[in-house]
């Protein structure tokens, strides 16, 4: 039976769900290296 | 020889040995072989010389998946085929393109390059093509690769006059055949539809179909669905494996010394792919990168300013000294061959009765990782060797699916009827031929097992030569 407390969080398991791309990042591997907006920057880059 | 309906060609006392479904460059550059070894051929071409409506209606079809072109417009349906609207770029598939790959599932080709290359100066000839640049090692990740340029060759067009005047080829205009029709093993005959609606017979001892990357699969299908599996033995993969080249925007870079980087070469372009121990060491498809000169400069050093003002700062003191320059990154890569992109036929049937096509096209995890290594090998290639800094698009850098308002491919249709080792596996041998029939080949890009990231018709047309001359070998022992 769908109680109002289910329905609540499948709908808060639906919203998150929704997100899941944006907490996906482009890694990146080299130590050298860091993502700035973006950019693929030295990581002593001023 | 040019006949206008199949009642002509049966009255004409013309008695080819191959007829050849298709007229574009794979059909073409086969008719052209076989002539050179007195070996007469018929083409069968279901348009007229241009492009007619009606006759490009039979290329409706749906597609189902990732956002794609409209199929009734990504062929041409008439003589030359898709070569009267194709670009003309031009390169052939790398050694390690025809290498069985670990890590990058159902790769690997049974014949090698070394098995094409003898077609090089020839195929060369036939697209009008300077000789191949050979690549410039970068690092041990990537190498600057070439391009050849047609101007571009309209085979309809180029090779017109040729075949009306030719005693050893035949063209048989407005005659899209229908079925193959299989008996003892072998394909028996053909049904042509003609203008009246009635199917007329053409029997013939080799057939090789050339209809291109979608067709191929389409008729082989619908013939084997109308005789029991006759016309395809070992169907397990029909229509599957079937493959694009995906293309989108990677980014942009600011390029500190130029690098060679010049607006009058050809379109401002360099291009750059991974090295073949790279491919093995990756589990990845391989990638053309093309940096494109033009890209918005002023946008990128401000914009840069906020995230490294002492690097970008000093561009700022150089501009207008021509030291630097902005560039467009687009990439095209290698997709996983992967059964379920795949043809289907639909339940709509075309006018000549063929039901039209069903394509389920997804790019995979697999694609998306190989876009993504691509991207980052470059832009560390720029920032380690300090060349440039590379802006990377949004939809990569926060995760997001593919733009739907993008380039989206390059209009490369590959697979369906892969090239195998053996019949589990594919639809054809090393020799282009159907697995369990005596007498069906298939030319053009539908028996690509993968796909490598450049432009296909290189490969189609090499493979034509080498089909030709298989054919020769084949019929001088008869």
């Amino acid at each position: 039976m769908l109680t109002r407390r289910k329905f609540i969080l499948g709908m808060l398991a639906l919203a998150a769900a929704s997100q899941l791309p944006r907490l996906y990042h482009f890694i990146i591997f080299d130590k050298r290296l860091e993502l700035r907006s973006g950019w693929i920057m030295m990581k002593d880059d001023k | 020889m040019i006949f206008q309906d199949v009642a002509v060609f049966n009255s004409s006392g013309f008695s080819p040995q191959v007829g050849i479904i298709g007229s574009g460059p794979a059909g073409i550059s086969l008719a052209l072989h076989l002539e050179k070894h007195g070996i007469p051929s018929l083409i069968f071409e279901a348009g007229g010389y241009d492009y007619i409506p009606s006759v490009q209606d039979a290329y409706q079809g749906k597609v189902i998946g990732d956002p794609y072109f409209d199929l009734a417009g990504a062929r041409l349906r008439y003589f030359g085929g898709s070569s009267g609207h194709w670009a003309g770029w031009c390169r052939p598939l790398d050694e390690v393109d025809f290498e069985p790959r670990k890590g990058f599932k159902n790769s690997g080709w049974p014949i090698r390059k070394k098995d094409l290359d003898p077609y090089t100066q020839a195929t060369d000839a036939i697209l009008e093509l300077e000789p191949l640049q050979a690549d410039v090692p970068v690092n041990q990740h990537l190498r600057e690769v070439f391009l050849q340029f047609s101007p571009p060759v309209r085979f309809g067009q180029k090779y017109k006059k040729h075949i009306a005047d030719s005693n050893t080829i035949g063209l048989l205009m407005f005659s899209p055949v229908t079925e193959l029709v299989p008996g003892n093993g072998r394909i028996d005959h053909l049904l042509v539809h003609s203008s009246d609606g009635a199917a007329r017979k053409v029997t013939l001892p080799y057939y090789c179909l050339c209809t291109g990357g979608i067709e191929n699969s389409r008729l082989l299908l619908w013939s084997n669905l109308q005789h029991n599996g006759g016309v395809v033995p070992y169907p397990e993969t029909l229509g599957k494996y079937w493959m694009e080249h995906p293309i989108f925007g990677a980014g942009d870079a600011i390029i500190f010394n130029r690098f060679g980087m010049s607006t009058d070469s050809h379109w401002g372009m360099k291009y750059f792919a991974p090295t073949p121990e790279y491919l093995h060491t990756h589990n990845m498809g391989n990638f053309g990168l093309r940096l494109l000169s033009g890209g918005p400069l002023k946008a990128l050093i401000k914009d840069g300013l906020c995230i490294a003002p002492e690097l970008f700062g000093k561009l700022v003191e150089k501009s207008g000294r021509n030291l630097h320059c902005a560039t467009t990154l687009r990439i095209a890569w290698e997709q996983l061959p992967v059964s379920s992109n795949r043809i289907e036929l639909d339940t709509e049937k075309d006018k000549t009765g063929v039901p039209r096509t069903r394509l389920f096209w997804k790019k995979q995890p697999e694609d998306r990782h190989t876009v993504e290594t691509a991207i980052q090998e470059f832009g560390a290639y720029l920032a380690t060797t300090d060349l440039g800094r590379m802006k990377v698009v949004e939809w990569i850098v926060e995760g997001r699916d593919y733009p739907a308002d993008e380039e989206l491919a390059g209009f490369h249709h590959m697979g369906g009827t892969r090239m195998a080792a053996n019949s589990a596996e594919g639809i054809v041998d090393r020799d282009c031929k159907v697995f369990g029939m005596d007498n069906l080949y298939i030319g053009g890009s539908s028996v690509f097992p993968t796909g490598g990231h450049t432009n296909p018709t290189y490969s189609i047309v090499q493979l034509a030569l080498r089909l030709g001359d298989h054919l020769q070998q084949k019929i001088s022992r008869r």
